[in-house]
């Protein structure tokens, strides 16, 4: 009797942990692609792009349905005929039609993506896309979550002054790289995580527009949101000192993702 | 309906002589210019142009500032060419591209193979990049600059010199070496006995003492296992006032000649604008293979000299680092070097120094291995991103980008001279002029800190970035568009062929084919 259910409770647990391995899976895929969609094989040793020779790797696929589409700049793929590299030579027959998750290969007259997963297609496409819309919430969740347990501090708050920061934080850097690194005080609303006992905090962030800075956060006076916040050592200074800097695109907030980052944050 | 001017220029350079000699048989060059439309000025050779702008018709609607290209053309197969600029992968994921042609440069794609890209499709894919093929091994290599590695601002970027054998395969570039600290790294190859050596030259902001102008070369870089035997050879020798400027260009000669130049600042102090440099020319003579690297050159004891290793070609110039002072572009360190393929020995120099008034680039020559340099064999006022190079024949080309007119009007043109007799005589080919009034006015600037010119045989190739407002006029020798645009209304359209898209800065390829004339 015991043995039979501890049988049935194992096949249970099985169960979930496929289901499970299953999602992170979906998550996985979709984490990393970039175009998804449902398509029709219409050729395979096929390629759309001259620069690309034919292979059992490579088939021509037509887009029937964007499912998650990439930046507006390549226009809208319904309809059209991509190249595909498959994860596995030879691995689909023309006529088949699968959800493809898929990554950047090659823009040219056409374009090609790289396979990352495929999926037989569900009756109903608007599920597939509120699937995969889910689970891209959820991946942008995953990194701002990362970011937010790696901050030493996170507030909300209010730039009441940005200024060049003073020389002996700027002194030495002398590349087209440099940072260019300002001083912005964030006059304190909330503190979501760690602790201060100012009212204010100063900050550096990187004034230049340099290839290296250029998706980093500029901030000007007036300026609301909330700031993750890590510490860096600036080498510059001597002996170098640890400063709050914002260097990457997560770290700085509008404040429309409070409750998300509130959310979130831990 | 697809609009765009597919044509090629067979030649109409406009000569322009140096001299009283010159001067005095350029009407009869003119005469023969026309009553043989397919010759050249130079010698006896036709002259076929070709300029492609870069961005594929699949990204007919991006609106970025692609700048800063650099360009290899396999040596092996001159239909297989690939270049780089500051372009994105356009779906934003983990590979940043550079651009693919296996047509010898009349089409391009972007082939998504190099790591280290943020996976901003707002981003730059990486930061500095330059790329070589060997000249025998097919094996295509990049040194850059990541674009994802996160940084404080301290010093410099992380350096990855990257290597695929197949540049059209979808596989990511295989990472050889990878050093943190650095700026602008710059490679050439060449191939040795089935080895390819690979220099990179790149300013090392952790070297010590502030000797920052350094050269890594791997001596088997196509075989070799990561790190592939790279090595730093630090190539300046003198003190600084903390570091070198960033550009440090190196130029092979086939028999193992290694040539350098690069800025020595002597003067940086913060807030100072400009700097004072001196521009500086080092050799080896063994590859750079051996003990006590790039020594070959020395100044003569005091007072002819210093005794140091490198040979100072100028000395305590401006420099203006740190600010545009050409409409919206900087132009703090621009240097140049090229070998002659036929004599080790003569070398060419083109650099840029000055104040925002006097700003000009130089070209000097040096007949006896970089150890003296004759007076400047070209002045350009007002002008940027050059780049040497020769030809199999001895014929040299200097291709840069001069402003001209008076703010707000100003305007961008890319020549390319070629010359035979150092400069005493040259044609001209103006191959873009377009107004400096769009692209990020900030960093890079619109054209980016370099363009670049090879010489493969006979030929000439290169690759510089410009407003790509489809504009007849703006083309003196034709231009081919891949992206949709229609040049009678001067827009630019999406990939819809519709929607109107905004100027913005492109990539362009152009090849100057000097084929021998036909006899008829």
């Amino acid at each position: 009797m015991y043995i039979r259910y501890l049988i049935i409770f194992s096949g249970l647990m099985a169960l979930i942990n496929a289901k499970d391995a299953a999602a992170a899976s979906f998550e996985e895929s979709v984490e990393h692609s970039r175009f998804d969609f449902k398509g029709t094989v219409t050729k395979v040793n096929a390629a759309t792009l001259p620069q690309i020779r034919p292979t059992a790797s490579t088939i021509i696929v037509k887009v029937d349905e964007v499912v998650h589409a990439p930046p507006a700049i390549l226009g809208d793929f319904k309809g059209k005929e991509v190249t595909v590299q498959l994860n596995r030579p030879g691995a689909v027959r023309t006529g088949q039609q699968f959800v493809f998750f898929t990554t950047s290969w090659m823009f040219g007259s056409s374009i090609a993506v790289r396979e990352i997963h495929r999926t037989q297609p569900e009756p109903d496409i608007s599920s597939t896309r509120s699937r995969v819309a889910e689970a891209r919430r959820t991946v942008a969740d995953n990194k701002l979550q990362n970011r937010l347990t790696d901050a030493e501090l996170v507030v909300a708050g209010r730039v009441s002054a940005v200024r060049p920061a003073p020389d002996d934080i700027r002194r030495d850097f002398i590349s087209e790289h440099d940072p260019h690194w300002w001083e912005a005080v964030i006059q304190i609303e909330s503190v979501l995580k760690g602790q201060i006992s100012d009212r204010s905090v100063v900050i550096l962030f990187p004034s230049s527009r340099d290839v290296m800075w250029e998706r980093a956060p500029k901030f000007r006076e007036g300026q609301e949101g909330t700031w993750v916040l890590h510490k860096h050592k600036i080498r510059a200074t001597t002996p170098p000192q640890e400063y709050f800097t914002v260097v990457d695109p997560l770290d700085f907030h509008p404040n429309d993702q409070l409750d998300r980052i509130k959310r979130l944050v831990r | 309906m697809k609009l765009f001017r597919d044509s090629e220029s067979r030649l109409s350079a406009t000569p322009r002589y140096c001299g009283k000699k010159a001067r005095h048989y350029g009407g009869l060059l003119a005469i023969f210019a026309i009553a043989v439309p397919v010759s050249a000025p130079i010698g006896q050779d036709a002259v076929t142009v070709s300029i492609v702008n870069m961005i594929p018709q699949s990204l007919s609607g991006e609106s970025r500032t692609d700048s800063e290209p650099n360009l290899a053309v396999n040596p092996s197969n001159t239909q297989h060419i690939a270049a780089s600029a500051f372009t994105p992968d356009p779906m934003g994921a983990a590979n940043a591209p550079i651009y693919i042609s296996t047509d010898g440069g009349q089409t391009w794609a972007l082939n998504s193979i190099v790591p280290g890209s943020r996976g901003d499709p707002d981003g730059f894919g990486t930061n500095d990049i330059t790329l070589r093929f060997g000249t025998t091994s097919n094996v295509l290599y990049a040194a850059i600059l990541e674009e994802d590695v996160p940084s404080s601002g301290t010093t410099g970027g992380q350096l990855d010199i990257l290597r695929t054998n197949d540049f059209t395969s979808a596989n990511t570039m295989t990472p050889l070496a990878s050093r943190r600290g650095v700026d602008m790294p710059y490679l050439e190859v060449t191939s040795v006995a089935g080895n390819d050596r690979v220099y990179v030259g790149n300013n090392d902001l952790r070297a010590p003492g502030g000797m920052t102008a350094t050269v890594d070369r791997s001596l088997d870089a196509s075989t070799a296992p990561n790190p592939a035997g790279f090595a730093s050879q630090r190539v300046e020798a003198r003190s600084t006032c903390g570091r070198d400027a960033p550009s440090i260009r190196p130029a092979i000669h086939r028999r193992g000649t290694i040539y350098a130049a690069f800025f020595r600042w002597t003067q940086c102090a913060q807030n100072q604008f400009p700097y004072i440099s001196d521009v500086v020319v080092v050799r080896d003579d063994h590859f750079a293979a051996g003990p006590g690297t790039f020594m070959a050159l020395r100044e003569p004891p005091p007072p002819a000299g210093d005794g140091m290793p490198g040979v100072r070609v100028v000395r305590s110039v401006p420099v203006p680092f740190g600010r545009p002072i050409l409409g919206n572009q900087r132009v703090g360190s621009r240097i140049s070097i090229a070998v002659e393929p036929s004599n080790k020995r003569h070398v060419y120099l083109a650099w840029g120094h000055g104040d925002a008034a006097s700003y000009a680039l130089y070209v000097r020559r040096s007949t006896d291995g970089g150890a003296t340099w004759g007076l400047n064999l070209r002045v350009i006022p007002q002008a940027t991103n050059p780049s040497l190079a020769i030809n199999s024949r001895g014929r040299v080309g200097f291709l840069y980008q001069k402003l001209t007119g008076t703010a707000p009007n100003q305007r961008w043109e890319t020549h390319l001279e070629r010359t035979d007799d150092a400069f005493a005589t040259h044609t001209d080919l103006v191959l873009h002029h377009a107004p400096d009034n769009v692209g990020d006015a900030s960093g890079a600037g619109p054209l980016g800190d370099y363009s670049q010119l090879l010489a493969v045989g006979r030929d000439f190739y290169g690759v510089f970035s410009g407003n790509n407002t489809p504009d007849r006029a703006n083309f003196p020798h034709g231009v081919k568009y891949q992206r949709n645009a229609d040049f009678t209304t001067g827009k630019l359209l999406a990939v819809d062929n519709m929607t109107e898209v905004d100027p913005s800065i492109d990539p362009f390829f152009f090849k100057v084919s000097e084929s021998r004339r036909r006899r008829r």
